[in-house]
């Protein structure tokens, strides 16, 4: 089947980037489903049913992976035939030190609760996920997917930062 | 999309018009309607709100209106509230806090059943036993039978309750269009009746169960966001705190039965509304109830529910201000502190202008009116996993892999290998819920995986894809890739019924009507052929010129032909027979138009023409 084949970009019809404009893909998202969902296949026969049970999980896993901004650049470089092994660790000492740093801050912070230390260490931290997406953007630009790559990693770090500082505040 | 008119006008669109229902299968009380130009609910003894009670005595089962008046005969066993259990395992039963003074047993299966005059009967048979009534008395009112129904389940429910469920309404003979979840139904029915757009919250609080879900609605499609809830916690639940506090404060009721006492604790919940207190007469005593105890009592019960609407907006993504309304759903919300603790706590609307009994059968029955054609509303309801989906992997651990408010359907697919060199079966165990532990969450059953080929460990690739359809419900499927073999998969429920079973129960329930299941088939076969004619007639109107060569069209006629011809006789078998080689000789087709349908949107054509 043609649409299953499609790349979710194409299947939305937006354009390859890192960043993605989230209405644009909810709105395309809504029209798709309008038309596939297995619910306006209800009366249909059970071929129809099938299609349209595979086509709009289709369109719901395009709509998981290019709506988080990981799995949307995990995607990209799938895409592109970039494929590293797993095992591959980061080799950037700054950043590396900067991890250290932080779980011993998470750790004193679990012994003295201190919103204002976490607030502060939230917003730097979101700061350097902004300059990784930047520099992840421009890696692209010039195709440099090794850089994509290295970067990725540490977003995902910076991401499983942010949400363990907002679970600390919020306890 | 817009539709043509007919072409044939032997078959006029009254013909194709199905008799669907939808159903509030409840935890006290059920309601079951047809949505024509407007809402109709059928009536069991003047009331629609139709209990969820069966009564056995020796000579009889009373279900219903009847059941719940024979509460008292001595003589009857009287079972209530059985969603409470639906789905639950023996021990997941006995760790429950209010066990009603039933006799739980295990049964052959692993089912826990309810023993009465030495016959068992599991929560699936009590629940198709109510369906059943519910079915016999719009039957009955309308004097056809039903063509399908969506039945509402709690959007907190899991894989199990679900299956439950609709397992319940195949024994019944019921032809479930979709299980709908509640919150979304009432959206529905809302939406539809106010013409609001925005963001809202359901807080849908019935007899057994809790839910919340939080919803967009726009024109044309009802989004939900995220929806969170606890399946064991409802009205029964206040009672019961009710119920304790009078233990407690009046000595004299320790010598009553708790379930007298219970609905001693449900008249006083009933009407304290507007009142500071409220006295009544049991025998010669008399109890009194103020309203600062009483909002002590339930408190926590209310905080439990908000904490619950705090991470379900949370979890959307959205936060208090950009909620437009909550939305009350449910018998429990006329309890009138909640609707003024909910404003305060999330300072928004509060509505509670919908009948908070009927939403839901309202909104049901909309949806099967959509589901069946009947209804031309261009609605699209989209949902959501209420809990997440997992693995079990090395230590008892679960391992996530679709998480929970992930929009349905959805697809998965993960890759096992082996870890020994020949070996030939592989045990998955899927679990849902959201714990790390595989002890803390449900097993939805062990899938084994039979005749891998034989390799050295790690060499085979097995592909399991695991599927969750429209009504939340899961399937699995396995292939073998490096040989090309698609394993075999056997799966074992962790307990409930396999499709054996069920279809073993429907066997035994039908063998007395034999004669109307024959005429009754035959009935159905012609309208599911004339369906069928008139579907592809449309597609042929439609784009047959443009999809497909003239041969090709020729053909397809000639088939038409074919089972146009079959509906004029009387034999059921050989009309399905030609609806399944029409369907089959046109699956090109099928598959033609879908694509085409995602070119004209990807070329931006499509777009005002699908919305």
């Amino acid at each position: 089947m043609d649409i299953l084949k499609k790349n979710f970009f194409e299947l939305f019809n937006i354009e390859i980037a890192i960043d993605v404009n989230r209405s644009e893909l909810d709105e395309k998202v809504k029209v798709l489903q309008n038309k596939f969902h297995p619910d306006k296949f209800s009366s249909g026969s059970d071929f129809e049913k099938r299609l349209a049970l595979q086509i709009s999980s289709h369109i719901n896993d395009g709509y998981k992976i290019l709506g988080d901004i990981v799995l949307r650049i995990e995607y990209i470089l799938k895409i592109n035939n970039f494929v590293k092994d797993e095992s591959k660790t980061i080799n950037d000492i700054n950043f590396l030190q900067e991890q250290i740093e932080y779980s011993e801050l998470v750790e004193s912070l679990n012994d003295n609760f201190d919103s204002k230390i976490i607030e502060n260490s939230l917003s730097s931290i979101k700061s350097s996920l902004k300059t990784t997406v930047d520099s992840i953007k421009l890696s692209f630009e010039s195709n440099d997917f090794e850089n994509v790559w290295q970067n990725l990693s540490k977003l995902r770090f910076y991401i499983k930062n942010i949400n363990e500082l907002v679970k600390l505040r919020n306890k | 999309m817009s539709l043509l008119q007919i072409s044939d006008p032997s078959i006029s669109s009254d013909d194709l018009k199905k008799f669907v229902v939808g159903i509030d299968l409840g935890t006290t009380n059920s309601l079951i309607a047809s949505y024509d130009t407007e809402l109709k609910l059928y009536e069991d003894n003047s009331s629609n709100l139709i209990p969820s009670v069966v009564s056995i005595t020796k000579e009889d089962i009373l279900i219903g209106a009847k059941a719940a008046d024979a509460f008292d005969d001595k003589n009857a066993t009287c079972i209530a509230s059985i969603k409470r259990i639906m789905g639950l395992s023996y021990s997941d039963i006995q760790s429950l806090d209010s066990k009603d003074d039933l006799l739980l047993i295990k049964s052959k299966n692993g089912l826990p059943c309810i023993a009465v005059n030495n016959k068992e009967y599991s929560a699936i048979d009590i629940s198709s036993k109510i369906l059943s009534h519910l079915k016999n008395l719009a039957e009955t009112h309308e004097n056809k039978a039903i063509d399908g129904a969506v039945i509402t389940v709690p959007a907190y429910f899991n894989d199990i309750q679900r299956q439950a469920t609709k397992n319940a309404a195949k024994l019944s003979g019921i032809n479930v269009l979709r299980l709908l979840n509640e919150p979304t139904a009432a959206a529905l029915a809302y939406g539809l009746e106010s013409n609001e757009t925005g963001s809202f919250v359901i807080y849908d609080f019935g007899g057994g169960t809790f839910d919340v879900s939080v919803l967009t609605l726009e024109k044309g499609i009802f989004k939900v966001l995220s929806t969170d809830g606890n399946t064991r916690l409802g009205g029964d639940d206040i009672d019961n705190a009710i119920a304790k506090w009078l233990v407690n404060n009046y000595s004299f009721l320790k010598s009553y039965k708790i379930i007298q006492i219970k609905k001693y604790a449900r008249s006083l919940k009933e009407s304290m509304n507007n009142k500071d207190s409220f006295s009544m007469d049991i025998d010669d005593n008399t109890i009194s109830l103020s309203k600062n105890d009483f909002i002590d009592i339930i408190n926590p019960i209310l905080n439990e529910t908000f904490d619950i609407v705090t991470n379900a907006i949370t979890e959307s993504k959205l936060s208090s201000i950009d909620i437009k309304n909550i939305i009350l759903v449910g018998g429990s919300t006329r309890i009138d502190c909640i609707k003024t603790l909910l404003e305060k706590k999330f300072s928004c609307g509060v509505l509670n202008n919908i009948d908070p009994d009927k939403v839901v059968a309202h909104g049901a029955a909309i949806q099967a009116s959509i589901l069946s054609g009947n209804n031309k509303e261009n609605i699209l309801l989209l949902d959501v996993l209420p809990l997440s989906l997992g693995i079990e992997t090395y230590g008892g651990l679960s391992e996530k892999v679709i998480l929970r408010n992930t929009p349905i359907p959805i697809k998965l697919r993960k890759t096992f290998t082996t870890f020994k060199d020949g070996q030939s079966k592989l045990l998955i165990n899927i679990i849902q819920g959201e714990r790390e532990l595989v002890q803390d969450c449900n097993s939805l059953g062990e899938f084994i995986l039979k005749n891998i080929p034989s390799m050295v460990a790690g060499g085979p690739r097995i592909d399991v894809d695991f599927q969750i359809d429209a009504d939340g419900i899961l399937s699995v499927s396995a292939t073998e890739t490096t040989t090309g073999n698609s394993s075999m998969i056997e799966v074992k429920p962790s307990y409930g019924l396999t499709e054996s079973d069920i279809m073993k129960m429907i066997d035994d329930s039908n063998n007395s009507a034999e004669i109307d299941m024959t005429l009754r088939r035959l009935k159905e076969s012609i309208v599911e052929g004339k369906r069928v004619i008139y579907a592809l007639e449309q597609a042929l109107q439609n784009d047959g010129k443009d999809l497909l060569s003239a041969e090709e069209i020729a053909m397809v006629n000639s088939e038409l032909e074919g089972l146009k011809l079959s509906i004029t006789g009387e034999d059921s078998s050989v009309i399905e027979e030609k609806i399944k080689q029409v369907e089959k000789k046109s699956e090109f087709y099928v598959e033609r138009r879908m694509n085409s349908s995602i070119k004209s949107f990807i070329a931006g054509k499509g777009i005002d023409d699908i919305l």
